[in-house]
């Protein structure tokens, strides 16, 4: 087309040239023709032209318009990426925090000494949260102002520094009385306090959340950032309320145990010094029983020889060989002869304690059979159970059961332990003497339907000179000496004694006796 | 085998005790009476950097040693934080010169032609020299300007990678190990030669949106008109918040996730450029050179399309060994790719060791940019400064 345009103002201005120089008027007059037809065909020419430039430029701004679109489109794609990533962040940040919040959970949990409980918080579980500095303070008493605890991504110097600056500010005592927790984003919009803050931590955003052990606030943790791009939000006071809780939970629970093993330690220390005086005051007591038993076995042999000489003289007296005896005489001999054998009992009973409390006593343990001894005492005893109307049993296996034991001395067991329950049981009662093999040993129970014992005798019914208070005993004289006697007896054959009794129903004696071989004398001696 | 490599990490709070337990714990994988050539330390910059130095010098103390502080070290094990990595490398056949460059902030081009030159001075002549490994300060100087000072002593299309020394996200200072000295504001650089074979991947897998804008006024890394307007107008737009709210916001959060494109002919991705911080007039710095009349788009990532990004790079950097095994492999892992991962930053670093195989020993850590060629290796493309880039480094034998 530019071309053609060239062409015809090339013939253009050649028509004109002829017809500027040509002198004949027909010439002129159809170059003038030739021209008019020329500009008519450029006019035509241009308007095509310009038709089809707007053409152009309406495609292009159709583009323009698609290239702003798009341009708006990647605004919107980049703001919604954005609140993503923020959002991804935020998410990221928690979840890692709270993974590492029970990790440091489970590690709190257990330590219960305070100071191992403030080494857990590492620079890694800090880090892993999402801040670089964090201190902890803690009020060791109510009245003095909380200590720094724990510093972790600050240089010792700089810990000092913190520590001797004194803090004190308007909304750490909002943190203490309220419970608050503060957040300081940037220094753009922190208070003039905040800044100092900022200023003394050497951080660029920081939060505290308080610490509140039993219900009061006793407390508070510091974490700080000093890099533009860890910023702190809103969502991670909540990771730190969660933290905050956790230390407030492991430090009252180790505060409450070092108060118990202050206590318990106290104690022990009590315990071990009574223990000590127990023990010295046993030792005394061990030696008066000694001069007790010393005295005893001194006073009874003293006692054995006059009573032998009174038995004997109102033998010969009653006897009639010093003159004839009136029947009031006779009568008065009779009860010196009878009080007098009461007192030699009580004088061989005592003796024999004393004997074998001191293991002065002599045994000869032999494998005998218990069989034969029960028979002989049921033989013993048949004369006065026939008197009384008590029916004495004897339950006893076939085979001869053989023991260890001296076979007197085991005699003597039975004899009292019978005598006390024919005393106790009334007339038609039953007296039982079993005799139940076990392993190694062989238990005895002699069980009566007498009146029984009080639960509160019982503890008692071993010691010397105890008589359990009832009617019986009122009227039946006894030393108060049988059961201590049967106890030490049974000791001495390394077998054990005790009572089973029902108020009204019986008593039931057991006693064990080894069925192995124990030696000669084994007597325990205090 | 004729390359031994270790790699040992420790956290120890004490940092001389940090130093000694991960050189310890390289040096044991060497093999008994083995002394290695060059070591590597990436850490945290939380350490006493000197007492760290010391540490590992009482266990290694006659070996050349570079190294960088960091936003996080990575490992076989997965990134980690707080941590020191050593790399100890042992070998007959591999060849390893150490150079430094100093005050970048003053002349980036100059520390950059020095830290090279060193390297070259110390190559012994007739080695075939393979690549230059550069750690250099994130925060300081114009790391395009630094390798265009190496390139000027090594050639234009001689590869280089490497990664910006890093401080954690505090953007206060980082640190550079030299043998003995910790440095700032510095370039350390190595120059690897003999007879092995290297292969390098860099990838970021952000993809472009909206539409472009011409670069109409810059300063090396100052964006500061973008189509006329103040460029800071453009975060504007797109994120709907105004220009002064845009200078409190820390702008290096914000770029991270959206930073700009920069795109490059023939080239598969735009390069990326990390806006850290807005002035008062609007103007956009970088972390990188933007130059005059450049295209430039808003870019977003996805943590898939950067996984599938990592998993590429390891791919080229694999095929760049044309068929030997990799005795080691450094991972330089931009900061923001980190940020991007969040909880899953570990996926991507297990990606390239899947790649390289389980018994690969991997030593790398997160920067504040990232230096590799672009373009397949065997092109031996020329190298640039990236940024949110995984870059991959294989070596060899």
């Amino acid at each position: 087309m530019k071309i053609n345009i060239w062409l015809i103002l090339v013939i253009g201005a050649a028509v004109l040239s002829v017809v500027v120089i040509v002198d004949n008027m027909v010439a002129k007059l159809m170059g003038g023709f030739i021209l008019l037809v020329l500009l008519a065909y450029l006019a035509e020419v241009s308007r095509d032209e310009k038709e089809q430039i707007d053409k152009m430029q309406r495609a292009l701004d159709k583009l323009r318009n698609a290239y702003s679109e798009l341009d708006e489109q990647a605004k919107i794609i980049i703001r919604t990426d954005v609140e993503l990533n923020r959002t991804q962040e935020e998410l990221d940040k928690k979840v890692s925090g709270l993974y590492t919040l029970h990790e440091l959970g489970k590690l709190i949990n257990v330590t219960l000494n305070v100071n191992k409980l403030f080494a857990q918080i590492t620079e890694p579980l800090i880090l892993k949260l999402g801040f670089e500095k964090t201190m902890i303070f803690l009020k060791d008493s109510f009245e003095l102002p909380p200590q720094c605890k724990a510093a972790i991504g600050f240089d010792a110097a700089h810990i000092e520094q913190i520590k001797n600056a004194n803090i004190t500010s308007a909304f750490l005592k909002n943190v203490f009385d309220v419970g608050n927790s503060v957040l300081v984003k940037n220094a753009e919009t922190a208070n003039a306090d905040q800044k100092e803050w900022l200023n003394l931590f050497g951080v660029r955003a920081f939060v505290i959340v308080p610490l509140v052990i039993k219900e009061s606030v006793q407390g508070y943790i510091f974490v700080g950032n000093t890099s533009t791009y860890n910023y702190i939000s809103e969502g991670d006071i909540d990771s730190l309320f969660i933290l905050s809780n956790q230390l407030a939970i492991a430090l009252d629970n180790a505060q409450l145990y070092a108060a118990l093993k202050k206590s318990h330690d106290e104690l022990e220390i009590r315990v071990d010094e009574r223990t000590q005086e127990l023990a010295q005051a046993n030792k005394k007591l061990v030696k008066l029983d000694k001069m007790k038993s010393d005295f005893v076995s001194a006073v009874s042999h003293e006692l054995r020889t006059p009573l032998t000489s009174i038995k004997g003289y109102a033998a010969i007296l009653s006897a009639g060989r010093l003159g004839a005896v009136t029947p009031v005489q006779a009568e008065k001999l009779t009860k010196i002869s009878i009080h007098s054998d009461e007192l030699v009992k009580l004088v061989n009973d005592l003796l024999d304690i004393a004997r074998i409390e001191s293991g002065k006593i002599g045994m000869s343990i032999k494998h005998s059979s218990l069989t034969e001894i029960v028979k002989s005492i049921a033989d013993l005893f048949f004369p006065q159970t026939e008197e009384n109307q008590i029916h004495l049993n004897t339950e006893i296996p076939d085979d001869s059961m053989m023991v260890w034991m001296d076979s007197s001395q085991i005699s003597r067991v039975f004899i009292n332990l019978i005598g006390n329950a024919m005393k106790f049981t009334p007339r038609d009662g039953t007296i039982v003497i079993r005799v139940k093999p076990a392993v190694d040993y062989i238990n005895v129970e002699i069980s009566d339907s007498g009146i029984g014992i009080s639960q509160e005798d019982i503890p008692h019914l071993f010691d010397e000179f105890y008589r359990v208070e009832n009617a019986i005993n009122a009227e039946k004289k006894g030393t108060g000496l049988g059961l201590p006697l049967v106890k030490k007896i049974v000791e001495a054959h390394k077998g054990t004694i005790w009572v089973t009794s029902e108020v009204g129903k019986g008593t039931t004696f057991h006693f064990s006796l080894s069925t192995n071989q124990i030696e000669d004398l084994q007597i325990s001696i205090d | 085998m004729a390359i031994k490599v270790g790699v040992g990490k420790s956290k120890e709070i004490d940092s001389f005790a940090a130093g000694t337990l991960a050189a310890k714990n390289a040096i044991d994988q060497l093999g008994s009476g083995k002394s290695p050539n060059l070591i590597f330390v990436f850490a945290s910059p939380r350490f006493d950097h000197k007492q760290l130095i010391q540490g590992i010098k009482s266990v290694i103390s006659d070996c050349p040693l570079v190294g960088c502080t960091t936003a996080g070290e990575i490992t076989s094990e997965g990134p980690d934080k707080k941590s020191v990595v050593i790399m100890a490398i042992e070998s007959n056949t591999l060849h390893a010169a150490v150079g430094l460059g100093e005050n970048i902030s003053k002349d980036s081009r100059r520390a950059g032609q020095e830290a090279a030159h060193d390297t070259v001075v110390k190559t012994r002549q007739g080695l075939a020299r393979h690549v230059f490994l550069m750690l250099s300060d994130g925060l300081t100087g114009n790391g395009v300007d630094i390798i265009r000072g190496v390139q000027e002593v090594l050639g234009t299309s001689f590869p280089i990678v490497g990664g910006s020394a890093a401080d954690d996200f505090m953007f206060n200072n980082t640190f550079q190990y030299y043998d003995e000295g910790v440095h700032q504001d510095s370039i350390c650089g190595v120059l690897f030669s003999g007879d092995i074979s290297i292969g390098i991947g860099a990838r970021h897998g952000w993809y472009p949106l909206g539409k472009p804008r011409i670069v109409t006024a810059a300063d090396h890394n100052i964006i500061k008109k973008l189509d006329g307007k103040p460029a800071a107008r453009i975060y504007e737009d797109y994120f709907g918040k105004r220009v002064a709210d845009l200078q409190h916001e820390p702008m290096a959060r914000m770029s991270v996730m959206y930073p700009l494109g920069l795109s490059i002919p023939e080239e598969e991705e735009c390069i990326i450029r990390n806006a850290m911080r807005v002035d008062s007039e609007g103007s956009l710095i970088c972390a990188g050179e933007v130059p005059k009349g450049s295209e430039i788009r808003v870019m977003m990532g996805s943590k898939e399309t950067a996984l599938k990004a990592a998993k590429k790079a390891a791919k080229i950097a694999l095929s760049g060994l044309r068929k030997r095994k990799a005795s080691m492999v450094f991972i330089f892992d931009s900061v923001s790719r980190e940020r991007l991962f969040g909880l899953k930053a570990k996926e991507e670093i297990a990606v390239v060791q899947e790649i390289f195989g389980p018994d690969t020993p991997i030593a790398g850590f997160y920067t504040y940019g990232e230096q590799a060629p672009l373009g397949a290796t065997i092109n031996l493309g020329q190298t640039f400064f990236h940024n949110e880039t995984i870059v991959v480094f294989a070596i060899g034998e």
